[in-house]
């Protein structure tokens, strides 16, 4: 298993750098992995979906799927993709320490 | 990972069920940064026909994997007979099994998946904008 150090902090990844021990994670690594994937700040909208995806990934063990996040954090698909531009279920779950999302909705 | 993957998808079938794999596949690669295109063709021109959206069916007559089962039988090999399935109203019964089958599974309606892939060239449109 590699590690990296992200923020200070030394955190064990996979070979796609997705954060393998959700429990590493802090909102400082949650910044700079945000800025990794281009997205230069979060703001309360970004921390809406993230806490969200935070709390689902604490009581599933999985990152949740895109319905999920529309339904669960109250945004709106046309609003998850502008706040996470390409691929929103991925950067979400990379930006949240959590595994890359297996669910397909 | 690379950002610019592509993938396409050819819509040829407009029965319900066969809505269903390009709009899945295409959701989740659009969740995780690929492109997504998919060409409606023939048949499947009725996935993005405003009158037919909602109305997609499934038809029971050779269809061999449709069987009693999912009307509560507890066989899972007794097939719905070809000649029952020629009845008025089977492929509409058919149709509603598969729905609410659906409906229980929390699998989204055709239109939702259409409509987030619009939000998503909407979003897209929004940040060439800026």
């Amino acid at each position: 298993m590699a590690t990296r150090e992200i923020a200070g902090a030394t955190v064990q990844v996979d070979d796609e750098g997705f954060m393998t021990n959700p429990n590493e994670w802090n909102r400082e690594i949650a910044v700079e992995i945000a800025h990794e994937e281009g997205i230069p700040d979060l703001n309360s909208e970004h921390w809406k979906v993230i806490d969200f995806c935070r709390n689902t990934g604490q009581a599933t063990g999985k990152s949740p799927t895109l319905r999920q996040i529309t339904n669960g954090a109250g945004v709106t698909t046309k609003e998850l993709f502008s706040l996470f531009p390409k691929g929103p279920a991925k950067k979400v779950a990379k930006i949240s320490g959590l595994g890359k999302p297996e669910g397909c909705v | 990972m690379s950002d610019d993957r592509h993938i396409a998808f050819i819509c040829s079938k407009g029965n319900l069920d066969m809505a269903y794999p390009a709009l899945v596949m295409g959701w989740a690669a659009l969740g995780n940064g690929l492109d997504v295109t998919i060409f409606f063709t023939f048949w499947g021109l009725d996935i993005i026909n405003k009158h037919r959206i909602d109305h997609l069916e499934v038809a029971p007559v050779a269809n061999t994997s449709m069987k009693m089962s999912m009307m509560g039988v507890k066989d899972p090999n007794l097939g719905i007979p070809n000649l029952l399935g020629v009845l008025p109203g089977m492929t509409a019964f058919a149709t509603k099994l598969m729905r609410d089958k659906m409906e229980e599974l929390e699998v989204p309606p055709v239109r939702e998946y259409l409509d987030a892939g619009r939000c998503r060239r909407q979003a897209l449109c929004l940040q060439d904008d800026r």
